[in-house]
Order: C-alpha cells, then sequence, then structure tokens
C-alpha cells in the first residue's frame, strides 16, 4: 500500500510538472471541442441555389418567393442559365431550378408544368436535401396557390412531424456529447501511451523493477493516476458543452460519472498496452494516434452512421470502445437515463476493461526481455 | 574464510545469434570493489543485469547472495542496490522526491527514511540541493544522487553500470572515495566501465572483452606482467608523431605504440627489440593499459594508407582561429566566454573539458553550426559567419558515436557522403573506390553499416568524412566507448593524415586521447583556462588526468578570491 501510494504521488509530480500532460489534457480538449463546436457543422443552413427562366420572361416571382420563404434556402436570381451553370460548376451554388419559358401558362391552365432542378452530386447528402427541400417548397406553393383560387387542396393524409430530443435539429447537440468520446480516446491513450514508453526511455523502468515495487502496483499507480487526470478531463469537456454551448443534459451526473469511468478504463488500457508493446514514445504516440483516434471517429457512429457501414466494418465497431460510450453519452445528454441503453453498453466496456487488465497485466514485464 | 556475494559458473548469455556472455565463469568477493572493465559492447551491462535478475541467462548458473536471480527475484531485490546507466532518476522529480520515492519502493519505514537521508545528503553533499529538480542537476550531482538512491535499505550487494560516463574526472574521483568508504563496511560494489585507467583503482578487476573474461584478479597483477617492458622512445632528430610512425611500421615485435607527452609510450617484450632500441628508450612504470593491450594481442602495426593521395594546398597562416568566441543564452548565461585560439597547418589541437563546460558550444561554433554572439570563427581565413558554404568545402567532420546511416549499406553510405561533399562522376567512383581500398571495405560493400563490426564503423565514417579531401578533420569524441585497440587504429590513420599536413580539432573527454594532442584547450566554465602542450599541462609525474584536476580546482579557487 505505501510502495502504490509513493508511486501515486511519483505520477502526479510528473504530471504536474511536465507541460506535455496539461496540454494533452486541457488544452487538446479544448481546441478540440472549439473546432467541433463551430468548424464541423453538419447542419445545412442556408443552402445556396440559383434560379433561371428559360427565354422569355414570364411572372414567376410568386412560385420564386416561395423558396425565399423557406430559412434553408438563399436564392439568388440569375438571368439566364449560361451564368447560373459558371456559378454551379465553381461551387458559388450548390443547386439550379430552371423554370421553362411557358412554365406559368402550363400552370396556370392546369397542365402539366415542368421545372428542372439540377444539385450538385459531388456532396451526395446535400443533393439529397436540396431535392426535398425544393419538392416541399413546391408542393406547398401548389397548395397555397390552390386555396386561393378557391379549390380545396386538402391532402388526403396529413404528416405531423415532430422531432424529440433535439427538436430544433441543431447538429451541435449531436456532435458535441459525441466529441467527448473522442477526446476522451485521445486523452486516455495518447497519455499513458507515452508514460511507460517514457520509463523505459530514461532507464528509470530498469531502475524501478529492481525495488521491491511489484508488476501490479507500477500498473495501478499508472492507471489510478491517469483516470484521475482523464476525469478531469471528462469534466472540463462537460463543463464546455453544457455551460458554454448550450447543450441539453438530461440523464444523472451519477451515471455519467460511472459510464466515463469505464470508458476511460478502457482507454488508459488501449493506451499503456501501446506504451508497453512499442517501449519508445514517438512509435507509442503515432500507434495511439492510429490505433485509437481514427477508429474512435470513423467506427463509434460518430461520422459515419453504423447501421450504414458494410457488415463487416459493423462486427468490427464491436471492438471500438468508443462505439458503446458515444451510444451512452448520447442518451444520456439529449434523452436522459435510457436503461435499456446504457446498461448493456455500459456492460461491454466492462468487459473491454477486464480484458485490456488481463492483457495488460500479462505483458508487462518483470524482467528486460 | 573468504565469503563471496555471487557465483557464477559457465554463464552463456545469447540474443539471438549474437552471444553477448561467452562461458564466464567467477566468483564475487565480499567487502570488495570490483571493476568490471571492458569496452562497449563487452558484454558488462549484461553481466549486471543477468546478477540482478533483469536478465535469464542462456546456460550456466548465477547465485548472488544465496539466491537465484532467475527466481528469487523479490527476495534478491531487497539486499541489492542498482544504479543503472543514467542513474535511473525521475528526472522531474526534485532530489528529495526521488529519495522518498525510491525509500517507500525499498519499503524504509518512516523513522529509519529521515536518518538514512540525512546521512545520505551529508554523504554525497546534495543536502543545498534537496528541492532542486533532478533534471537541472550536472552529470556530477546526478550520479551522487543516483548513487544515494541505490543505497537507500543498506544494500549488502551495489552494481553500478557505467557511473562515470557522462560525468567529469573530479566526480568520478569523489565517487570513487565514497564507495571506498562504503567498501569498508563490508559492502560489495561491482562498478562497471569503459575507461581502463579506472581499473588501478579497484579492489579486483573483471576485464571483458566480446562477452569473454579476458582477466580476472588484482589489477596491479596484471600491470606487473609488463614490469621491464614499457619504455619512452625520444628521439632528437625526430618529433613524437613521426617515430611512432616509423615504429609502427618498422615490422619490429612490438607490443603497443603511443604518444605521450612529447614521446612515444613502447611496449616491447622481445629482448632482441630492446636491445636494439637501447640507444633512444628509457624504461617507464608500466599501466594497466600496457598489460590489457598485451592480453588483447597487441595494437595494430603497419602503416596506414590513407594519406597516400593527401595534399594539403593551403597558405593560409592559420587553418583554424578562434577569436573572442563567445555564445551566451538566455541574456546571462555564458556557454562560451571570449574563447581564442590559433591552429597552424599539420597541428593537432584538442579541446578538453567536463561535459557541459563549453567544448561542444564552441565545437559548434567552429563549424558554423552555431553563431557566435560575437566573436569570430575562422577556416583557412574565411570567416565562418560570412561565407560558411565555402568553409565547409576545406571541412571533414566526424560525429560522436560514427553518425552513419545505419539502415543502408556500406556502398550508399559512401555514395551519399560523396555526394552531399559535391563529388560527381569519374571522380566520385575513384574516390569512393580509393577509400574501399585503403580501408579494406570491400568485404562489407553490400552490408548494412549498422551491422559492421565497431572498427569498420569508425573506417567507414572516416572515409565518410576525408572522401572530398579536407584540408581540416574535426573530429566530436571520436573515440568515446570505442576499445582500446580500435582507438589506435584510429590514431595511426589520424596521425598519418597530420604528417601529411592536415589540421585536426578534436574534442575529447577521455584525458589520455589528448596526448594525441600537440596542443590543448582546457575549457571550464566557458573559459579556455589553460592552453598549451601536453607536457607543459602537466607537472612533472603527472597523469593528464592529474593536471586536469588540478588546473580545475585552482581555477575555483582562483575564483574564490575574486569574489
Amino acid at each position: 500500500m505505501k510502495i502504490l501510494r509513493a508511486l501515486i504521488k511519483k505520477e502526479f509530480f510528473q504530471i504536474i510538472r511536465d507541460p506535455s500532460s496539461i496540454l494533452i489534457s486541457v488544452v487538446f480538449p479544448f481546441i478540440l471541442i472549439m473546432l467541433f463546436a463551430f468548424a464541423i457543422n453538419l447542419d445545412n443552413n442556408q443552402i445556396r441555389v440559383g434560379v433561371a427562366i428559360d427565354g422569355e420572361k414570364a411572372d414567376t416571382t410568386e412560385i420564386i418567393s416561395a423558396f425565399q420563404g423557406t430559412k434553408y434556402l438563399n436564392t439568388k436570381i440569375y438571368p439566364d442559365r449560361k451564368s447560373m451553370e459558371a456559378d454551379l460548376v465553381h461551387g458559388d451554388i450548390k443547386a439550379m431550378i430552371i423554370f421553362p419559358s411557358d412554365f406559368i401558362r402550363n400552370f396556370k391552365s392546369g397542365n402539366m408544368a415542368n421545372v428542372q432542378l439540377i444539385s450538385d452530386g459531388t456532396d451526395p447528402n446535400m443533393a439529397l436535401f436540396i431535392d426535398s427541400y425544393i419538392k416541399s417548397a413546391i408542393i406547398n406553393y401548389q397548395k397555397i396557390y390552390l386555396n386561393q383560387m378557391g379549390m380545396n387542396a386538402k391532402s388526403l393524409i396529413n404528416v405531423e412531424p415532430t422531432v424529440w430530443f433535439n427538436p430544433e435539429l441543431k447538429s451541435r447537440y449531436f456532435i458535441l456529447p459525441s466529441s467527448i468520446a473522442i477526446i476522451m480516446t485521445l486523452v486516455g491513450m495518447i497519455l499513458t501511451a507515452l508514460v511507460i514508453a517514457r520509463e523505459w526511455e530514461r532507464g528509470t523502468m530498469e531502475a524501478m523493477l529492481t525495488t521491491q515495487a511489484t508488476k501490479m502496483q507500477i500498473i495501478l499507480a499508472k492507471y489510478i493516476s491517469y483516470y484521475c487526470l482523464a476525469l478531469f478531463s471528462t469534466a472540463f469537456c462537460t463543463f464546455l458543452c453544457v455551460y458554454v454551448f448550450g447543450v441539453p443534459f438530461r440523464g444523472s451526473y451519477l451515471v455519467f460519472f460511472i459510464t466515463s469511468s469505464l470508458f476511460i478504463w478502457s482507454s488508459l488500457g488501449q493506451g499503456l498496452i501501446i506504451s508497453t508493446l512499442s517501449e519508445n514514445q514517438f512509435l507509442a504516440s503515432i500507434t495511439a494516434m492510429v490505433m485509437g483516434f481514427l477508429p474512435a471517429i470513423m467506427l463509434s457512429g460518430f461520422l459515419f452512421e453504423i447501421s450504414s457501414m458494410p457488415i463487416i466494418f459493423q462486427y468490427v465497431t464491436y471492438i471500438v470502445p468508443a462505439r458503446y460510450f458515444a451510444t451512452i453519452i448520447n442518451s444520456i445528454f439529449m434523452a436522459g437515463n435510457i436503461w435499456s441503453i446504457i446498461v448493456p453498453q455500459s456492460l461491454f466496456l466492462l468487459i473491454t476493461d477486464v480484458v485490456l487488465f488481463i492483457i495488460m497485466y500479462r505483458i508487462t514485464k518483470q524482467r528486460l526481455e | 574464510m573468504t565469503n563471496y556475494v555471487a557465483n557464477i559458473t559457465n554463464l552463456v548469455k545469447k540474443f539471438g545469434d549474437n552471444t553477448a556472455i561467452n562461458d564466464i565463469s567467477v566468483s564475487l568477493e565480499e567487502g570488495k570493489i570490483i571493476g568490471l572493465v571492458g569496452p562497449d559492447g563487452a558484454g558488462k551491462t549484461t553481466f549486471i543485469r543477468l546478477l540482478l535478475g533483469l536478465l535469464l541467462p542462456t546456460s550456466g548458473s548465477i547465485k548472488v547472495l544465496g539466491l537465484n536471480p532467475a527466481t528469487d527475484v523479490d527476495e534478491l531485490h531487497k539486499y541489492i542496490g542498482y544504479m543503472p546507466q543514467k542513474f535511473g532518476l525521475y528526472e522531474d522529480l526534485s532530489v528529495i522526491e526521488n529519495l522518498n520515492l525510491y525509500a517507500d519502493l525499498k519499503n524504509i519505514s518512516r523513522e529509519e527514511k529521515d536518518a538514512t537521508f540525512k546521512m545520505l545528503l551529508d554523504f554525497t553533499g546534495l543536502q543545498p540541493f534537496q528541492t532542486r529538480l533532478a533534471g537541472n542537476l550536472s552529470g556530477g550531482m546526478k550520479q551522487k544522487l543516483g548513487l544515494a538512491c541505490a543505497l537507500l535499505g543498506k544494500p549488502k550487494f551495489l552494481l553500478l553500470d557505467e557511473p562515470g560516463v557522462g560525468v567529469d574526472p573530479i566526480s568520478r574521483r569523489e565517487l570513487m572515495k565514497m564507495v571506498r568508504n562504503l567498501a569498508q563496511n563490508n559492502m560489495t560494489i561491482l562498478w562497471s566501465t569503459s575507461y581502463l585507467d579506472e581499473a588501478e583503482g579497484f579492489d579486483e578487476v573483471m576485464l571483458f572483452n566480446e562477452g569473454k573474461m579476458i582477466y580476472n584478479g588484482i589489477p596491479s597483477m596484471l600491470t606487473q606482467t609488463m614490469e621491464g617492458n614499457v619504455f619512452l622512445a625520444r628521439k632528437e632528430d625526430m618529433k613524437n608523431r613521426a617515430l611512432l610512425r616509423t615504429l609502427l611500421k618498422s615490422g619490429k615485435k612490438i607490443v603497443d605504440a603511443v604518444i605521450e607527452g612529447d614521446a612515444v609510450r613502447l611496449v616491447v617484450k622481445d629482448d632482441a627489440v630492446k636491445k636494439e632500441f637501447q640507444d633512444f628508450i628509457t624504461p617507464v612504470k608500466p599501466k594497466f593499459e600496457d598489460a590489457v593491450i598485451d592480453v588483447l594481442g597487441g595494437a595494430p602495426l603497419g602503416e596506414s594508407l590513407v594519406a597516400k593521395n593527401i595534399e594539403v594546398k593551403s597558405n593560409a597562416e592559420y587553418m583554424i582561429e578562434a577569436d573572442n568566441l563567445t555564445k551566451v543564452y538566455g541574456g546571462n548565461f555564458y556557454a562560451a566566454d571570449k574563447i581564442s585560439f590559433k591552429v597552424k597547418k599539420g597541428e593537432i589541437f584538442g579541446l578538453l573539458g567536463p561535459n557541459g563546460a563549453g567544448k561542444s558550444t564552441t565545437f559548434k561554433m567552429m563549424c558554423g553550426l552555431s553563431k557566435p554572439t560575437f566573436g569570430h570563427a575562422y577556416i583557412e581565413g574565411i570567416d565562418m559567419t560570412k561565407n560558411a558554404s565555402l568553409a565547409h568545402s576545406y571541412l571533414g567532420y566526424m560525429a560522436q558515436k560514427f553518425s552513419l546511416f545505419s539502415t543502408l549499406t556500406v556502398q550508399a553510405n559512401l555514395n551519399f557522403f560523396a555526394g552531399i561533399y559535391g563529388l560527381k562522376g569519374e571522380v566520385k567512383k575513384e574516390r569512393i573506390q580509393q577509400m574501399v581500398d585503403i580501408f579494406d571495405l570491400q568485404p562489407y560493400l553490400n552490408k548494412w553499416a549498422g551491422t559492421l563490426p565497431l572498427g569498420f564503423k569508425q573506417r567507414l565514417a572516416l572515409s565518410c568524412a576525408i572522401m572530398h579531401n579536407p584540408s581540416i578533420l574535426f573530429l566530436d569524441e571520436p573515440t568515446s566507448g570505442v576499445d582500446p585497440l580500435t582507438r589506435r587504429e584510429f590514431w595511426k590513420h589520424i596521425n598519418s593524415m597530420v604528417e601529411k599536413g592536415v589540421t585536426v580539432m578534436v574534442t575529447t573527454h577521455f584525458m589520455d586521447e589528448a596526448e594525441y594532442c600537440d596542443r590543448i584547450a582546457l575549457i571550464y566554465h566557458g573559459h579556455a583556462i589553460k592552453i598549451g602542450t601536453p607536457n607543459e599541462i602537466k607537472q612533472r609525474g603527472e597523469t593528464m588526468e592529474d593536471a586536469f584536476i588540478r588546473i580545475i580546482q585552482e581555477a575555483d579557487e582562483n575564483k574564490e578570491v575574486l569574489k
């Protein structure tokens, strides 16, 4: 016990005096939260689209104002098709709507009126969004027009859309909590990936192995001290999300504390394993980056929806702890304590923790070979 | 009755195909200071780690304090103290925090701690520096702290792995004195070192070479075997360097010949040769190193071909000149303070000093790798700060530890260095072929540089540095960690080039290497405190190390007076 306490104390001294641990546990998370909050925006607010009328002028002001009415589109009117095409190719506008010269005539006379919609498919998601926005804007306009004409345009089916948990559909509410999972992977793994490698590099591990400290004590001291640091980092990120960016927090802090702890232990386990295997700080940090950070971003469901991945990748995601934690964290922030999600995901994390700890214990050497 | 702390029989340790320890049997006597002496790669560290149970033997048996290190590691560690290379300190912990940590790791009770710390801090003189971070201590102080940490828990057996590396001679002597005190209390000390001149201070030595133990016993016993075989040779009409060259290529049965002061230190066992040389040799007391060279089979004889094609066409008065070189860091730290010297053509000039004294800083400014805060560095009269690239074409540079590309073949290394020195086409081919012929590199051309034997690595590094026919050669700690035979071969090549007019500037912390220099500048606290020939620096009967320590102590006293 005395030995463990002495080792933990040593780790804390090192953490406090090493600028890189503060950098990784406070400055990096801060920068990343800012990045995720401002730079990465998945909301398609105000997409720029162009409108033009082919051939002779006709009175399309009314229908154009229908597009301008939606807050999702920013319409620009072009005198002709050619200049609009140039802007589309340039990427200045994402789609163009072209009314043929006979549009108003056909429309008013009750014949089928055609509108051409050309969108930029380089971003397929965006193209789909635009497609549905414009369609719904036109249907809407049609409805209003018919009503004005005194015709009954009642639909037979009325869809009443309501969005739960995130009624304003702010993607920030989704991104920021998930990003905590990513940041924690980074902090937990990079920090710890360095520490054992550093002891080997500086020859202190060799000195320690000839004292009465046991393997278990050495490992536990690393786990405990870096757990505290990572927990601090988590609290800091959560504070930024909730109090600075106003992300709702609907679950309980206790559940969040327990699940974060489970997750941190898994990151620390991975980091320490990498550190033990690489024995040099450079290799360790690169490995942590590639093995930890990238899978956490790509395979946790943060950037890419897991259910739309190829089956084989869906299986791979089961070994990415960030996947479980991202699910838990989203439900705690946005929906509250949903036990049917939290309990099974936490169990997965717990299993991961135990497995990683056993591997860590097995591979830690008491000798130099 | 003699007690032994360790009994080792037929110990073998292999790493893959590489045999690090080759059939060693030895018993270490209690209460002795035992030196483990040998060049880098001789197996010293492996041997210590085997004793500690940090490595497991391939075959053979080890008993340390009656325990088997392979199985009773935990029990064994209660009775031993170990200071690894680089001292095993936490640099971001203070002196007292390091002590506290290691005391706890060795299960020392709180009551015991206070008394032990006081004793150790007094003993090591670290009392005033308790709160200083270990990383901010000087090499000598780190070494003492490492020793203090290793001494916690009153070990019966203390193992020190190269405590002298990176530490100046003064600190090394102090450490030896401290260890001597400890041995009086029946503690056994195993001290590994690659400095042969340290060996004479031990009660007993084990001399390792290439994994084999080539001598075990009292050092003076080995030294005595050379009694009557060691001489100083001097000839009126010949400079020491020329004499050395003549002797080496004479084809006579010579064991060893090196420069010492203005003479040549000669080891000859053959009576006929002694008789032949009797006119110009006077017998001197043998040293441990003389005997070691004999055990190793004698120094490499013959002539170096390296200088065959060398031609120095320069008429600068001074080839190298430092004029008030000063380097200030952070506004008030003078790493080098008004250092001035001039080196003539065909001279070997040495920068000698403890680590951190400023010799590397000076060296870097001379090469143009660092810009002086003020003052100038001239190479063949060219100002380094103004036209460094022209000056560089006259320079050959060999960095510490032979900085070659270890995963490139010998051929690729040669091609690369020829390329960066601007050699092209036929000239390049021709020069590379010359180097290959002179240094016998042909059989190794397609091997990785990192896998070469040490002697050949050194030859390759030297050939890469001189391929463009430089008139000036800069050598930065060229032979640290190199065995004495390889070192002799290296100096044979350098000497032959100097004979042809090449000028050499060398930094070293090996005192005996300083003997090869025509003149030496002693650098201490950023000042050149003494410049002169080796004989001017040494007083009667002093070794270079004695002289060095005396001059530094004088300098310290003067500073006290000035304050």
